[in-house]
């Protein structure tokens, strides 16, 4: 059994791996007809998938969007862009291999990207730091935005991190400062900017590269305040053991998401998470993409300015009432 | 802290203190000059000129949007704790006799962490600020964004630098003071995005929580996440005893009146 598998997964896996076996038999044994067995089990197997992903807690999910198969910003932007030239330097000190960015072609369209990546080996992982962004990786991004802004070319980012690094060296290089700043620079940008949560959107590491005109999110991704174990540690005083908990406390699924309009839009995941099927989790993002960008395009800059603004000035839930009030 | 009746110990000297000494000297140890923390109340006091503060939006309260466990106890326990019922002191007052829109936290309520009440509190008066031309204080402490308050926590990050953005293309003035702790979102957003930032001796004052960071085990500088240490890598401008952060505002201010 593959340690990366998932404990609700597993008995979808075995399932297909009894029919991968069934098939190669029919292959070999032509003259039994096995067509309406064989069709069937598919149709079981499936359905059993679709009620243990009805059935996924919120946590479940945070572990779908840490799942170390899940598709990363790499596959979204061989698959989805033209031509990408990378573009490595902040101008500044360093090249963050967790926050990447450049160049590229989106349907004829030129665009700007930007991605945060985990790395999907030891090596990657390392080189990546698994994810966690750097000062260095925001201060490229910042620069990539004011290229956008320059050459009047919408912004598209893939955000996938557990958070912002937080070693000495990343705290004396001014995180926060850097983060602020970047929030300060979208809001000002006079392109269309498109947000894609694809996998963790970690806390004010996420937001960093996610102020935009449209914050699209896949099915299974999380976007959450502080990692589920932060969250336990602060509220329950532990070392993260309430962490199912905390993920049940402060919903950050997409479904819940979208109903607070943190999200515009949930992009559907193929059955059993895009993991599955990359292709097809490709294919939903790709047609989100151009659907979204379209609407953008069309708007001046005046618009995309004021609908930024309005989008977050509005968000915030609490109470407001002379009488009311504790 | 350690009350001993009229005196304590000051964690920082060692020194023990007459609690009517500290609070006389502005709850700072007369002995070392620790800051030790102060009220929005009482920090409101320090800073504004007498009877000129007129206190804005003091009808916004938290509210349990997300049935977060336990979240309505903890609110309902800090607001009889702290006499706050919106968490964070903001409007309109004079500094030195200048006009100016003022924003004050407390790190009373729920450890100071900031979320949609406070969010709204400060956009608020980053806005007065905007559209009355005043210059703007912000006196932030916090202990970075509300866990319970989850996503719409974190959004309150962007809605605040959309604000600052705004204020700052206006032509505003706006002075950052960051106290004893500035943690997480607050530091992430708008307390990083002063034309000036000044800060009180020894804050401390960071993005990642004291926990995170030791969970790495690194050795650390005796000066980490400190005011001091923010200066000499170039986030802060300035480090100012509170005796003297009012005339500093009143000189600061002075310049863009
Ligand atoms: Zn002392």
């Amino acid at each position: 059994m593959n340690s990366t598998e998932l404990d609700f997964e597993r008995p979808l896996i075995e399932l297909e791996r009894h029919l991968i076996q069934l098939d190669a038999f029919t292959e070999e044994h032509p003259d039994l007809d096995l067509t309406e067995g064989l069709a069937a089990l598919k149709q079981n197997a499936d359905s059993l998938t679709k009620q243990t992903f009805q059935k996924l807690s919120r946590w479940d999910k945070v572990r779908l969007a840490r799942h170390p198969q899940r598709p990363q910003a790499p596959l979204y932007i061989d698959s989805l862009l033209d031509d990408p030239v990378e573009l490595r330097s902040d101008k500044l000190y360093g090249d963050d291999r967790a926050l990447i960015g450049g160049l590229a072609w989106f349907d004829e369209q030129p665009i700007v990207y930007l991605a945060q990546q985990k790395g999907t080996n030891l090596v990657e992982r390392q080189e990546m730091n698994f994810g966690y962004t750097h000062p260095e990786g925001y201060r490229k991004a910042r620069r990539l935005m004011r290229l956008a802004n320059k050459f009047n070319r919408p912004l598209i980012c893939f955000v996938d991190t557990p958070g912002a690094h937080f070693d000495l060296r990343s705290e004396e290089y001014g995180q926060a400062s850097a983060i602020a700043d970047n929030l300060a620079e979208m809001m000002q940008m006079r392109v269309p900017i498109l947000v894609i949560i694809i996998g963790e959107g970690g806390s004010g590491g996420a937001l960093a590269i996610a102020v935009g005109n449209r914050v699209l999110m896949m099915e299974y991704a999380v976007y959450c305040v502080a990692p589920p174990e932060a969250c336990s540690g602060i509220v329950w005083k532990d070392k993260g053991e309430h962490a199912p908990e905390a993920t049940e406390g402060y919903k950050p699924t997409a479904p819940d998401l979208l109903k607070i309009g943190i999200i515009d839009q949930m992009i559907k995941e193929p059955l059993g998470g895009a993991h599955r099927d990359p292709e097809a989790a490709v294919r939903n993002v790709k047609r989100a993409i151009k659907k979204h960008l379209n609407e953008l395009i069309d708007m001046t800059e005046e618009q995309l300015i004021q609908q930024r603004y309005e989008r977050y000035r509005n968000l915030g839930l609490y109470g407001e009432d002379d009488n009311n009030c504790p | 802290m350690e009350k001993t009746q009229t005196t304590f110990t000051c964690r920082f000297c060692n020194a023990d203190i007459k609690i009517e000494a500290l609070t006389k000297n502005l709850k700072v140890c007369p002995a070392c000059d620790a800051h030790y923390p102060m009220s929005a109340q009482e920090r409101l006091n320090l800073l504004v000129d007498v009877d000129s503060f007129e206190e804005a939006d003091t009808n916004l309260y938290s509210i349990d949007a997300l049935e977060f466990p336990e979240y309505p106890d903890k609110l309902e326990r800090d607001i009889a704790k702290t006499g706050l019922r919106s968490e964070m002191l903001t409007g309109a007052a004079k500094i030195g006799g200048y006009p100016i829109a003022i924003a004050i936290g407390d790190v009373g309520f729920i450890g100071g962490t900031c979320g949609a009440v406070i969010g709204e509190k400060v956009t608020r008066c980053i806005e007065h600020a905007c559209e009355t031309q005043l210059p703007l204080v912000i006196v932030s402490v916090s202990g970075g964004m509300r866990m319970q308050e989850g996503t719409l926590a974190l959004m309150q990050m962007a809605k605040t630098a959309a604000a600052c953005t705004e204020y700052a293309k206006n032509g505003g003035f706006y002075i950052s003071v960051m106290t004893d702790p500035t943690f997480g979102g607050a530091t992430a957003s708008y307390s990083s995005l002063g034309d000036v930032i000044v800060a009180e001796p020894g804050a401390r004052i960071g993005f990642a929580g004291p926990l995170a960071v030791a969970s790495l085990q690194e050795e650390l500088p005796e000066n980490f996440q400190k005011a001091e240490s923010l200066v000499a890598h170039g986030f802060i401008d300035h480090i100012v005893h509170r005796k003297d952060m009012r005339q500093l505002l009143t000189d600061l201010i002075s310049y863009t009146y």
